[in-house]
């Protein structure tokens, strides 16, 4: 009696441990990804910490809540058909796999146009106030339209790009299951292709590990590249959740910056004297990813752009040994890279206007 | 005391089953259709079900998955060979001709890589014998990656994390032309479409409908199965194009007789893959239509010296759209950053 009493309820325990650590184990060859998700900043005890007040937040783990928009955005960023050659997307210029830019000088556009100024990087682009070096696009949504009909990008227009997916009965399915209604409008597909860019963040950097109280996260030498990114003045413009994109100031602030001088930035939306070569101040979150630098890619060099930044920002010149720990410092900026996986598009059918690569 | 008896069998009988059961949602569900299903009535069919590729060199695929995506294996900086075998559109780009550096449109339309490996030869005319030395070629064409071998490799050479990778997978941490087309290819093998309808058919499942049963007869009947059979659906042999009737669409495209030099190859071209077909227009090697209707017309004319009825037609092109099978699920690499020994793009 008793052994069939123990024997039961080893089998009861055998069955709850198999249950609960097996599908641990059998995926445990997989690496950790987004552990933090959906807990994020509190799990790691943010709130806390006692790097709550410093002036460089942790991105916040984004909860993805209309999965129907954001794969439906996801397709549509992936989707050469919006682009009159067919073969151009928002991925070919906003790499996902190389730090959600093309790390080239100036983008390659339609018929391999070369176009004006470096392309910025979609990660976090969430966090910027406006978009676009100049800020002319208020959000997300407003600067997906851009692109498509930029002649120098995707050369594409609305209507056009509108026809594409109008024909496509999946696309049809898929517009009217988040939008309620069949008819497909360019609105709707910069909504949704905003809604996808919002899950583009970069959450677990070890800077935000360390910013969440895990001390040994970064190593002195890259806390010391903090202090000294703090004390020489660099966060009065880099700071936030995106370490950067809260503010438009000069490039040259300090000192006239002479390598572009054809680039007036902010001044050609608000005609303004005072805002010639002001530019958004860009994100430095995986800075190391995205080289070149600038908005006219004058570096490849993260060390130069950081001297560069000092000298014509801040009026000063650092030692190499300042140049170095504050590069190592932006380093530990780089997070989790997005996990996307790759959509699959519907096919074309006689009723879908065919690419033009003229 | 039997009911406690029966208790504790039952828990361990549970306990069995949910470990099975979790190993196999762990594993993925195809294992267990594989070598369920391989005997049916089915199995004589000339048309075979794609087999399940079990991914048995994870570092390598994995590595090759990332060369395939790797914008810096072209001169530009920006061309992978996704650009023109997009997986998320049937492994093809899906124009006339490709689109390749600084805007060159290419002579002949762009095959899919999905299932390529069931191709006896690979281009259109065959000139490379398998994936791995397939792959060498787009990197140095001008026409394409633009890049050329050595650049390829310093480029990857100047980068820690592939030296690692190299290095783990092939034992050795000086980069060569050969790993790299052996790790493209590698990956290129995992590149299959399993589980179309059709192949559930094959083995067994009623999951085509009558008229898409009845366009697989005509497509037996009429001879199509002749060239187009096998894994995929093609990929076994070179045929001309025009045997019944000469193609007059492109007389300036020879294919295999730009290999062999042989007279009779003349217009001979590799028998595609309909895999998918569905997925990647337009059709045949000059892209001459956007229509899978008329591409099966062509067929029958210039293949067979056949007419078809619009309703056979119709019924042959309801078989080939069976032929679409899950498409691979891929993980968009993330690529490690170039840096100060590390080429710089060239767009010109
Ligand atoms: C041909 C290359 C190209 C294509 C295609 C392209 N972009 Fe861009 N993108 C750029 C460039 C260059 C800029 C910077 C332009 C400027 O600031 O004047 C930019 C800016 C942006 C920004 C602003 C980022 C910031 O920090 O200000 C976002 C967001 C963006 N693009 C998203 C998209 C989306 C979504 C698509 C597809 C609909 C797309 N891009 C297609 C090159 C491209
Ligand atoms: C007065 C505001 C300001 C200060 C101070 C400042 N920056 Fe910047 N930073 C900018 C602006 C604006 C840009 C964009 C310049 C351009 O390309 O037009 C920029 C660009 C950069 C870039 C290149 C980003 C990219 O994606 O191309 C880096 C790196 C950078 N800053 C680092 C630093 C560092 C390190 C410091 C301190 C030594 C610093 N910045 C101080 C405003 C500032
Ligand atoms: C600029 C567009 C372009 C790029 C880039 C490109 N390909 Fe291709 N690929 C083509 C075209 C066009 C063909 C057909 C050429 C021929 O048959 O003469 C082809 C043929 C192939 C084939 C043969 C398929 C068959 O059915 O015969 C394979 C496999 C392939 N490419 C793989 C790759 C790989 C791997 C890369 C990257 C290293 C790559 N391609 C880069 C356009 C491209
Ligand atoms: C004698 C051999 C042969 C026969 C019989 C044949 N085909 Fe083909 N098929 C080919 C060859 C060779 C090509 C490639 C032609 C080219 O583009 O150069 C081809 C191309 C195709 C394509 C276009 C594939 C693509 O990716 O562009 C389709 C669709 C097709 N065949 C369907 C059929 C059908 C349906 C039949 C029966 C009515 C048929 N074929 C009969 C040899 C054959």
């Amino acid at each position: 009696m008793k052994i069939v009493k123990f024997t039961k309820i080893c089998c009861l325990l055998v069955f709850a441990i198999i249950t609960i650590a097996l599908p641990v184990i059998v995926s445990a060859e997989e690496p950790p990804r987004n552990i933090g998700y959906g807990r994020g900043g509190r799990m790691q005890g943010g709130a806390i910490s006692p790097r709550s007040r410093e002036p460089i937040k942790p991105i916040p783990i984004s909860f993805d809540d209309n999965r129907a928009k954001t794969d439906l955005g996801k397709k549509l960023f992936f989707e050469p058909r919006l682009s009159k050659s067919g073969w151009i997307t928002c991925n070919s210029c906003h790499n996902l796999s190389t730090g959600g830019a093309d790390n080239l000088p100036t983008s390659i556009g339609h018929k391999w146009m070369l176009g004006p100024i470096n392309s910025p990087t979609v990660l976090n682009a969430k966090f910027n106030r406006a978009q676009f070096w100049d800020g002319r696009a208020k959000d997300l949504k407003e600067q997906a339209k851009g692109p498509i009909a930029n002649p120098m990008e995707m050369a594409s227009n609305h209507d056009l790009a509108v026809e594409v997916l109008q024909s496509i009965p999946e696309y049809v399915k898929l517009f009217k299951a988040v939008y309620g209604e069949e008819k497909i409008t360019i609105d709707n597909v910069a909504d949704a292709i905003a809604a996808f860019e919002e899950t583009l963040t970069t959450p677990n950097s070890r800077f935000d590990s360390w910013l969440n109280g895990y001390d040994d996260k970064i190593t002195a030498e890259e806390k010391s590249g903090y202090e000294l990114f703090k004390e020489k003045g660099c966060i009065s413009c880099h700071n936030g959740f995106g370490v950067g994109g809260n503010s438009f100031e000069k490039f040259g602030a300090a000192k006239p910056y002479d390598r572009d001088t054809q680039t007036l930035g902010r001044y050609n939306v608000t005609k303004d004297e005072r805002d010639k070569y002001v530019f958004k101040v860009p994100l430095l979150r995986n800075i190391e990813l995205t080289a070149p630098y600038f908005h006219d890619a004058s570096t490849w060099s993260l060390s130069e752009a950081v001297n560069v930044m000092a000298e014509y920002q801040l009026g000063m010149k650092l030692t190499n040994d300042e140049t170095n720990k504050i590069v190592a410092f932006l380093k530990t900026l780089t997070g989790d890279q997005p996990e996307v996986i790759f959509p699959v598009l519907p096919p074309s059918n006689a009723n879908t206007p065919q690419p033009n690569r003229n």
